[in-house]
């Protein structure tokens, strides 16, 4: 697994790619949580090349949102794939996570 | 028939067990792969923070294609030697209700794996923790 963080005007995108499991969570979190406490708007979060996610990211999603809701910045996650999405919604965090389609739709939701 | 394999009870064995997933279920059932390789996954967490109170220990892990109710599914098979432990029983369903402040951080895996079996069982057998999951192949939906 690996994250890449970059701005998009003020906004932080971070790009994951791999799997998001038990042993690469820690690092993920750490990577995101970081950027995020030095991030001033929104964060948005690119899954497209994220082919699976366990409880453990779903934990790291949840700990970004809560972060996110505290430094009152807008969370933006886009690109799901379909196996993914369906965790997200099985644990209900579709529910309390804004999700959009990609890039776009996320950028003019905000 | 069920491909076993015996590994220390560490997370840092995903990695290992997935690709036994991979090579023992046919590449055509991708995202029963995935699915598979997540309910392992929250299983095997589960034995490694609970089932030998910090203690070193082993899991036992069996997959394969089987035939139940007539119908081809997936098996799948983590076994323990630690303390009697039922995940099933221990797990609460998460409030899904809840906003992102009031939600629990954790607490999700049995969780998902209860929403994503067909069917789970839990045995205690000689000595033994076993739970047991059976993936409906129909059933392409993680709902």
């Amino acid at each position: 697994m690996q994250v890449t963080t970059s701005k998009l005007e003020n906004k932080t995108l971070f790009a994951i790619d791999g799997r998001i499991d038990a042993t690469t969570a820690p690092q993920l979190e750490n990577t995101m949580l970081g950027k995020t406490q030095e991030a001033s708007e929104a964060v948005l979060v690119d899954f497209s090349n994220v082919e699976y996610i366990s409880s453990a990211g779903l934990r790291t999603m949840l700990k970004l949102a809560k972060l996110c809701n505290s430094k009152k910045l807008a969370l933006r996650l886009f690109g799901l794939k379909p196996n993914v999405l369906e965790v997200f919604k099985v644990s209900g965090f579709s529910g309390i996570i804004k999700i959009n389609a990609d890039l776009n739709e996320a950028l003019s939701s905000l | 028939m069920l491909r076993t394999v015996k590994l220390p009870a560490t997370i840092n064995i995903l990695g290992e067990i997935n690709a036994i997933i991979e090579q023992t279920l046919p590449a055509s059932l991708s995202s029963c792969v995935l699915k598979t390789q997540l309910v392992v996954e929250e299983l095997l967490a589960n034995i490694c923070s609970y089932a030998y109170n910090g203690a070193e220990g082993c899991a036992e892990f069996a997959c394969g294609i089987v035939n139940f109710d007539g119908k081809k599914c997936i098996m799948i098979q983590l076994t323990d030697e630690g303390m009697p432990y039922d995940p099933f029983a221990q797990s609460k369903a998460p409030d899904l209700e809840a906003s992102v402040e009031d939600r629990a951080v954790g607490g999700l895996g049995v969780f998902l794996v209860k929403e994503i079996a067909t069917h789970y069982l839990y045995m205690r057998i000689d000595n033994r923790n076993q739970a047991q999951i059976i993936l409906s192949l129909d059933d392409e939906s993680l709902a």
